[in-house]
């Protein structure tokens, strides 16, 4: 249960990030706009909730 | 002698009048706060901020702050053996024999034998980080933006594979730290990001609020909901004159203890919780009497108590010598010595002698005061430990509140307080360790910019990462403590509880 609230949160605080570094300049990897290294913490950030949640559901039906 | 005449040097500023002063300011209240059970080194460093940020030399406050640090190792010991109760999680493993030793009637033994072989630890801890420092920081000197990129990498994740909990969560809150880090103007363009409008934000969320409110206010509010027990003390303290045959059985565990917290307070996360741990094992291991141990062992005692005490005080290493904090405590050091206007990393001891040498003097000296303090003063943190939480949390809250905001004066940082300390607590509740989002929180600007400029000199490829030595050597090392904190945290986890239960 505390898993999964977890990964929610983890997932909502990302998404917060995620949609307003968007706003900024992205730029490319050799010229980073001040929105790319905020997005790719975020998107991490999200997939780490995800797969934190999922695995609160699956792995403690023991 | 080059070193002898720079700790020559070095004690000439910590003996000075004030740096005196504060280093017994900071030795005492750092050991109030470390008996207070519960409450440990995070927690002390953060509540007693404001007080740095008042302090106008910058070597002063950081010889307060590594006094405070140091002060709540003693401190959790005495709460250990009395109460049976960790003042703070490094001292988890005195608990085990150091109560026993209580309940015999050898409490002050063991209250005397924490104390020395800590203080010894710290002797030797701090001849060996002026021994180390120097060397290590020569061999950063070619660091460029994408070793110090992959470096960053290796202290953010690093700490967070030996940590207690899931890795999982330990890596994603140091991502939620990175993102708050990234609050405010950015270097490179100038563009204020994340402060939702907030005028106040744009110079980046304060980092002194953060750490108020996740580890001093959002903690004693969790205490609040959970654990508001008033502690019985069982033990009463008479004769603290250990005898010659424990004063003998300790001596070789407290050798063997000192080795091990050097070493392991080295690495990054190792630091003081695991070198307990780990010493105890040792013992344990290698006593004639293992049955002894968990019946009042004094090796169970001098043992671990000098291995933590060694390896938080090592693990001021890394930070001093590289600029990378490997425990949250140092992390938040780290910060006050940035806001201080003192640019971390390798050059911190060429540029800076007098902060270097003058901080390494005062720890032993710091360490002196304990040892004379401590003993002494039992009697006082007994009846510390005698006052309710009724009355004691209310103070620390007041405490936290007052000192927001007399940072900058402003009730803005007061009221940013709150929604921390709620975060906090909520990460709490969901076993999240706040501990490692302040390493994100300290890194995180650092790291965007790091990154950056590396990505901008190899033109976008992300391998430059790969293809340079020493920022490889990082990489891999990183990978491979990660893999190691998976393993370490099945196998360990079951170790320590058997050491507990046992």
């Amino acid at each position: 249960m505390k898993d999964t609230l977890a990964g929610i949160l983890f997932v909502i605080i990302g998404s917060i990030f995620l949609f307003i570094s968007k706003s900024y300049k992205i730029g490319t990897t050799a010229a980073m706009g001040p929105g790319y290294f905020p997005m790719l913490i975020a998107i991490l950030l999200i997939i780490f909730g995800v797969v934190i949640f999922i695995k609160s559901l699956y792995g403690h039906s023991k | 002698m080059d070193i002898l005449n720079n700790i020559v040097s070095g004690f000439s500023v910590a003996v000075s009048v004030t740096n005196l002063l504060w280093c017994f300011i900071g030795v005492t209240m750092g050991t109030l706060v470390g008996v207070l059970p519960a409450l440990g080194p995070l927690a002390a460093v953060s509540i007693l901020l404001p007080i740095v940020f008042n302090i106008a030399d910058p070597v002063t406050g950081i010889i307060f702050l590594a006094g405070v640090y140091y002060g709540t190792q003693y401190g959790g010991s005495t709460t250990a053996i009395l109460l049976n109760i960790p003042g703070e999680i490094s001292s988890t493993v005195t608990t085990i024999d150091g109560n026993q030793m209580a309940r015999k009637g050898r409490a002050g033994a063991a209250l005397s034998i924490a104390a020395m072989s800590s203080f010894f630890a710290g002797t030797v801890a701090t001849i060996i980080i002026a021994l180390l420092s120097q060397p290590l920081s020569k061999t950063a000197f070619f660091f460029g933006a994408a070793e110090y990129g992959a470096l960053m990498l290796l202290g953010l994740f690093a700490a967070v594979s030996l940590n207690h909990g899931s890795m999982l969560k330990g890596i994603a809150m140091v991502f939620v730290g990175i993102l708050l880090g990234l609050v405010g103007s950015d270097v490179n363009s100038g563009v204020v990001r994340f402060t939702l409008g907030i005028q106040e934000l744009t110079d980046g969320i304060p980092f002194a609020i953060l750490a108020m409110g996740l580890f001093g206010l959002g903690e004693i509010v969790y205490l609040l909901f959970h654990e508001r027990k008033d502690n019985k003390i069982i033990t009463t303290v008479d004769n603290l004159y250990p005898t010659k045959k424990e004063m003998k059985e300790s001596l070789m565990p407290t050798l063997r203890g000192t080795f091990l917290g050097s070493i392991l307070g080295l690495l990054p996360g190792g630091g003081a919780i695991m070198s307990s741990f780990a010493s105890y094992a040792v013992e344990k291991k290698i006593s004639k009497k293992p049955e002894e141990f968990g019946r009042g062992a004094v090796a169970g005692v001098a043992g671990p108590e000098a291995a933590n005490n060694a390896g938080a005080q090592t693990s001021f290493i890394p930070m001093l010598s590289l600029g990378i904090p490997t425990t949250p405590t140092i992390a938040i050091i780290l910060a006050v010595l940035i806001i201080q206007g003192i640019q971390p990393g390798t050059t911190v001891i060429s540029k800076h002698p007098d902060l270097f040498w003058g901080l390494i003097a005062s720890m032993w000296i710091g360490n002196f005061m304990l040892l004379l303090l401590n003993l002494p003063l039992v009697g006082l943190w007994v009846s510390i430990l005698k006052i309710s939480w009724k009355i004691l949390y209310p103070i620390i809250i007041l405490i936290c509140l007052t000192g927001a905001y007399y940072i900058n004066k402003s009730w803005f940082d007061v009221l940013l307080l709150f929604p921390f300390a709620l975060l906090g607590y909520i990460f709490k509740r969901l076993d999240c360790q706040p501990a490692s989002l302040i390493m994100g929180f300290v890194l995180g600007a650092l790291f965007e910019e790091h990154v950056r400029r590396a990505l901008i000199i190899s033109r976008g490829d992300w391998l430059i990462f790969l293809n340079k030595p020493i920022s490889l050597a990082f990489i891999v090392v990183t990978c491979i403590l990660l893999i190691i904190g998976i393993s370490y945290r099945k196998k360990n986890q079951e170790d320590n509880t058997k050491i507990l239960k046992n």
